[in-house]
């Protein structure tokens, strides 16, 4: 008659978990690096906005190597800096652009989206200093300010009847003035 | 393979197999337990905590090279709208005689060196704004460290290994007088990696071209090493034994958060090997960057060292700057080729622990030697205490600090002698003198210098031996950063002067020595600046900053300053101790700035010996010599 084994059968389920959890203890022991921090605070914040797109945020902080060790308040900053650094980039791209003689519509739009996106290197500035300061509702306001120009920047041309040569960095724009926005939100 | 248990011959099994179940029963459940605990438990003490230096507070996450706005006891708590900042009052930052671009960031300087006649400054660079980003290599030339012709830039983004970021580099002269460049790339995945420039016509002087390795890149991080924690090559220096050359990287490991210096050998700079160990690694002082490794002399007269000199008739510093605190620190110690190893002179003062070239505003600093005046120099970025919002106002961001020889000193042994370099001294036009000047306790005296916003300034002061001797109290405890500056009064300090000073002293900055008594009933000299009062504004970072300086018997208190528009450099006792600071007044400038003497010790009385105050030209350069 076949004994009853449910002891040993739980003896088997304890040792082989014991036997994950070493191994799952060791590997951190041997510094395989963990999730990124940021990589954790792109998905949140992918989740919070749907305008974040999980790639592209992560993608963004990995080119700065502080991103690796900075908390979520730095994060936000760095997610301003860079922001500030595209939109300035952005005003270039419309210089080169006014340069090429476009029709007049066009160019009045361009000269539009010029004015808005040269203010914003000011209101950007502001945000990261605001951050650093822990002026959060004045960063944030900031931020959304920064947001809303390069939408308009792009409904400019829209309401023109143009096409617009400005999609991709206007979309940059508010997806990198969101991140900022949005992983603020999440600071303490 | 589970577990078999044979099956009982019968329903009595013999107690031994059951008592061998329950036993193995409690044991994995025991050690599951263990280390489910140790999982936990090790999650919460992942980090070591790094070393925090009490006197600048760990600003958490600012990107890698972006001004860093580290607060002290601070204005900023209070703050506060935007100072209401005039073109008027921004545009006088600008320095007069400090390397700055025409506009625009900059960090580091890179790959100094002297070629053909000329002295190459690279610096680290952002062609396009004025924050940190899209970082390239800027380049100027001199023919005396001092008055600077900017020319286009040297390196740009345009290899997949470095479209990142061209990140800082050292220059290498081989015995033929080859010049080499290595110098960290940030890839196109953000990896840091290590290349191979070379002037692209070794016989321009000038080197406004440069050509990029086929090989590069020529140094990826080795196993065990981030890819995030791998940058900023050194000169290297020639090890006759190996017939190679050798050069550090500095790094961190897990462990202990330790930064550590890693070696590297080349015959040809093209094929590498990482020499076994590390040069040297301090517990807790966590990433180094911008390492830097050179011999200096132990007797009098000989000047700077070639960075290829070893021995026992030398001592080799090693400095490096700490990522976690931002400032730069260098211990001196003892280099053995054979073994590779450095050791420091003192462990308490190891790298990381000890001693900062510079106390106020200072990082990424590298040095060089010059081998047409066989001295050793120091370039260090200062980056600005403002705000960003004023930085894109004004266009730009950051100064190098004057250029500075670097010696042992030999009176002490225990520290490096820092001093600007001569030339400086050729910018001195108009020259007065005050001597003797009795400055009683608790009383600010002003010096009659008509434009104070380009000083050079030599300061020598005396406290009388009966006030030494009357103070009993022994004043522990005193440190720059925590006392009160220069309102904090003391039996015997603080007392010196007070420069880009507005006449009614609503603005000023403090540059001062307090002698602290000691149990024993020694003397211990702190040398600090208070830039409290610097300014009205307050969207900007104000601290009190420096550290004790030895003085040593029979020596009177000297002080050297450099006053140029929003940057104040300070140098204490030769060059023991010295401080920078940036200062960014609202009234006392132009015109209004002035120079006081001020004692504001209770029983000290102090007389100032000598003061002798230059005017300071701008560095200009002269495009007929080009």
């Amino acid at each position: 008659m076949k004994h009853s084994s449910s002891s040993t059968t739980i003896s088997t389920i304890l040792l082989s978990l014991l036997l994950l959890f070493l191994t799952i203890h060791l590997t951190h022991v041997g510094a395989i690096p963990n999730i990124q921090g940021y990589q954790a605070t792109c998905k949140s914040a992918a989740v919070a906005n749907p305008v974040i797109n999980y790639d592209f945020c992560v993608l963004t902080f990995q080119s700065d190597p502080k991103s690796v060790d900075a908390d979520t308040r730095g994060l936000a900053r760095i997610a301003a800096l860079i922001s500030f650094n595209h939109y300035n980039d952005v005003t270039f791209n419309i210089q080169d652009l006014l340069g090429k003689s476009p029709d007049p519509a066009t160019k009045f739009c361009l000269e539009q989206c010029m004015s808005l996106y040269k203010s914003m290197l000011d209101r950007l500035a502001e945000a990261m200093d605001a951050i650093n300061l822990k002026h959060d509702e004045t960063a944030k306001g900031l931020l959304k300010t920064a947001t809303e120009a390069a939408k308009k920047c792009e409904a400019g041309f829209g309401k023109a009847g143009e096409a617009s040569p400005l999609t991709q960095v206007n979309h940059d724009s508010v997806e990198l003035s969101s991140m900022a926005l949005t992983i603020l939100g999440f600071a303490n | 393979m589970a577990d078999y248990i044979p099956l009982a011959s019968s329903p009595s099994s013999p107690p031994p197999v059951r008592h061998l179940k329950l036993l193995s029963f409690a044991l994995a459940t025991a050690l599951l337990t263990l280390v489910v605990f140790l999982n936990v438990h090790n999650h919460s003490n992942h980090s070591q905590n790094p070393i925090l230096h009490p006197s600048s507070p760990l600003s958490r996450g600012p990107s890698h090279g972006v001004s860093e706005k580290t607060s002290g006891i601070s204005s900023l708590l209070h703050s506060t709208p935007f100072f209401p900042w005039t073109n008027h009052m921004l545009q006088w930052q600008r320095t007069a005689f400090h390397f700055q671009p025409e506009k625009n960031w900059m960090n580091d300087p890179n790959g100094p060196v002297f070629y053909k006649g000329w002295y190459h400054l690279f610096y680290q660079y952002n062609p396009d704004s004025a924050v940190w980003g899209n970082i390239t290599w800027g380049h100027a030339v001199s023919r005396d460290l001092i008055r600077w012709r900017h020319l286009p830039l040297a390196m740009v983004r345009d290899q997949w290994y470095d479209s990142d970021g061209v990140w800082t580099g050292s220059a290498t002269i081989l015995p033929d007088g080859t010049l080499i460049m290595l110098y960290t790339g940030s890839t196109n995945a953000s990896v840091q990696v290590q290349n191979l420039a070379i002037p692209t016509d070794p016989t321009d002087p000038l080197l406004l071209e440069w050509t990029k390795s086929d090989a590069n890149p020529v140094l990826i991080p080795p196993p065990g090493v981030g890819p995030k924690d791998f940058r900023d090559p050194t000169t290297a220096w020639y090890d006759d034994e190996a017939e190679a050359w050798r050069f550090v990287i500095g790094t961190k490991e897990d462990k202990g958060h330790s930064g550590i210096a890693l070696v590297y050998q080349t015959k040809d700079f093209l094929n590498y090997e990482l020499l076994p160990g590390r040069l040297h690694g301090v517990a807790r002082t966590g990433m180094w960057e911008c390492v830097d490794f050179y011999p200096v002399a132990t007797t009098a007269g000989v000047g700077g060292l070639d960075t290829s000199i070893v021995g026992e008739k030398v001592k080799h510093v090693l400095k490096a700057s700490m990522d976690d605190d931002r400032h730069d620190y260098y211990a001196i110690g003892m280099y053995e080729s054979e073994k590779v190893r450095w050791v420091p002179d003192d462990p308490e003062e190891d790298v990381g622990l000890g001693l900062r070239y510079d106390w106020g505003k200072f990082y990424a600093s590298k040095t060089f030697f010059d081998q047409q005046r066989a001295r050793r120099v120091l370039w260090g970025w200062v980056g600005e205490t403002d705000s960003e919002f004023a930085d894109a106002q004004k266009g730009w961001a950051s100064l190098q600090g004057i250029p500075r020889t670097v010696l042992l000193d030999l009176k002490t042994g225990s520290n490096l002698l820092q001093w600007p370099v001569k030339e400086v001294e050729s910018l001195r036009a108009s020259s007065q003198e005050f001597t003797n000047i009795n400055i009683s306790s608790g009383s600010v005296v002003p010096l009659d210098v008509r434009s104070a916003t380009q000083l050079d300034i030599e300061a020598e002061f005396v406290i009388d031996a009966a006030s030494l001797a009357e103070t009993l109290e022994a004043d522990v405890g005193y440190n720059c950063s925590t006392s009160g500056g220069a309102t904090h009064r003391g039996a015997l300090g603080p007392f010196g002067l007070l420069v880009l000073a507005d006449p009614k002293l609503s603005e000023q900055t403090a540059v001062y020595f307090y002698i602290a008594k000691k149990p024993d009933g020694g003397l211990q000299t702190h040398f600090c600046h208070d830039e409290m009062k610097s300014s009205h504004a307050n969207d900007i970072y104000k601290r009190v900053v420096g550290n004790k300086v030895p003085v040593l018997d029979g020596e009177t208190l000297s002080v050297r300053i450099l006053v140029d528009h929003s940057i104040v450099e300070s140098f204490a006792q030769g060059g023991r101790t010295c401080i920078t600071s940036r200062v960014y007044p609202t009234e006392a400038i132009y015109n209004s700035a002035r120079v006081f003497v001020f004692n504001n010790a209770t029983g000290a009385r102090v007389a100032a010996k000598s003061i002798k105050v230059w005017q300071m030209n701008a560095a200009e350069f002269d495009e007929s010599a080009f």
